[in-house]
């Protein structure tokens, strides 16, 4: 009797396992085969704590070019190394890393506020009807868009309703950076460390009553340093120029432009 | 009139999430989307007919003969990792963004233990071929039903000024307790 529920259940297993294998063939998916090449790769321990789904969800990531290899914590150097030959970069690019930076340090403490805002508590909504309680326009708008779309737990508010980027987590996915209303936050590579922490195009006199730490367009770091341009009342940061100049960070009013 | 009846009490008087509490995992998890929460939803009800189909011809001729009720579960689970094995291929193949959408949900229908306590009950109220058939999609659709409910109402509370320790798990939880109560007020269509 035992023998006759063993055999059954063993017949059926076998049975469906023939199924699915037939069906494995013929609803094969067409992807691009590195996928599969770097999931093979990769430890297949599906811990997630890339962020990713599991190990196929972050190959596939990789192949789109949206993590690097480096980013998974259980792999060792030669897995990395192998993925990056894969993918045909090199391992410093493979571990060049880009983060995000957010462009604003008015806070509720440096900015000035022009009333309360009780709409829909989320940046988007805030931009469309004005200033969403600052009086800057440019600024952040501390309603953590950015938090939300995050995937990684890279970004967090602080106490000064500032948008902070915990750098180890970021994977410079750009999510953030698409769903700031007011485009404050860009990639850079993660060595960069000199920028305007400002969007303001006021002139100067409007920022400065906006915004105790804003651009006041006083054009002084421009002067000082050939990697410094003026664009449209904001000093703008050309990363390429700034190593041959000092733009004095220490002598601007607002600090503004500072070292991260 | 009787299949009719099989359905009406899978889908309103006994449904699967509100009544027995069966399959709250993506009830509460994958509901924060209409179109993906309806997509769920349809994956489930097809895995529930097809399971209540295999199951009930595994069970009557194969574990009912020789009296393996014992392999029930056993026999079940098989059945039910196979199908959602093949929805699985079948959805990746024909829609990938629903595939993203449904993403470690879709391997989780697995273990919706809707689906098992579906083809449990079906099995214990010796229901014909047929009237399993009917069970399977009815239980299917009340899952539809009730997932739907929630994603249309959770959408809309996205725009609703929720006080902040309420925000998240627990007013989702207060909603299922409170369409709970509503779906007892099917209790009394039908006796059964």
């Amino acid at each position: 009797m035992n023998i006759i529920a063993i055999l059954s259940m063993a017949i059926l297993g076998a049975l469906f396992a023939l199924g699915l294998a037939f069906a494995h063939k013929t609803l094969k998916v067409d992807q691009d085969e590195r996928v599969e090449k770097v999931d093979d790769l990769l430890p297949g321990a599906d811990c997630g704590a890339c962020g990713y789904a599991g190990c196929e969800a972050m190959a596939k990531a990789i192949v789109e070019g949206k993590i690097k290899p480096t980013k998974c914590p259980v792999a060792d150097e030669e897995t990395y190394e192998k993925i990056a030959d894969l993918m045909d970069i090199s391992l410093q690019e493979a571990a060049g890393e880009n983060v995000a930076v957010v462009l604003c340090r008015g806070g509720k403490e440096e900015a000035k506020s022009a009333g309360e805002y009780k709409g829909i508590e989320t940046c988007e909504a805030a931009n469309l009807v004005g200033t969403g309680g600052k009086v800057c326009s440019y600024g952040c708008l501390g309603f953590g868009d950015c938090v939300d779309v995050c995937d990684f737990e890279a970004i967090r508010m602080n106490e000064n309703r500032l948008p902070e980027v915990i750098e180890e987590n970021c994977t410079a996915c750009g999510a953030c950076v698409e769903a700031c209303p007011r485009d404050l936050i860009e990639i850079h590579p993660v060595e960069r460390s000199l920028f305007v922490w400002c969007k303001s195009h006021d002139d100067g006199a409007t920022a400065r009553q906006a915004c105790e730490v804003a651009c006041i367009a006083c054009t002084l770091c421009a002067k000082l340093c050939d990697g410094v341009e003026m664009e449209d009342d904001l000093a703008v940061v050309n990363h390429e120029k700034t190593d041959t100049c000092d733009p004095g960070v220490e002598k601007c009013p607002t600090d503004a432009i500072a070292y991260k | 009139m009787e299949l009719f009846l099989i359905f009406l009490a899978a889908t309103l008087v006994n449904n699967f999430v509100l009544t027995y509490f069966l399959g709250i995992c993506p009830f509460l998890n994958v509901s924060d989307r209409l179109d993906s929460s309806f997509s769920l939803g349809m994956a489930t009800t097809f895995v529930m007919t097809m399971t209540a189909a295999v199951s009930w011809l595994i069970n009557n001729f194969l574990l009912i003969p020789y009296n393996f009720h014992y392999l029930e579960y056993v026999s079940f689970i098989l059945v039910i990792a196979s199908l959602v094995q093949l929805v699985e291929m079948f959805i990746h193949k024909v829609s990938p963004p629903l595939y993203e959408a449904l993403g470690i949900f879709l391997p989780l229908i697995t273990t919706n233990c809707a689906i098992l306590g579906m083809a449990l009950f079906a099995s214990m109220r010796d229901y014909t071929f047929i009237e399993t058939l009917v069970y399977g999609f009815g239980a299917g659709v009340g899952f539809t039903l009730a997932i739907s409910i929630m994603a249309g109402i959770r959408e809309r509370l996205q725009l609703a000024d929720v006080p902040w320790p309420f925000r998240g798990a627990p007013i989702t939880l207060l909603i299922a307790g409170i369409l709970a109560l509503a779906f007892m007020g099917f209790a009394g269509l039908l006796a059964v």
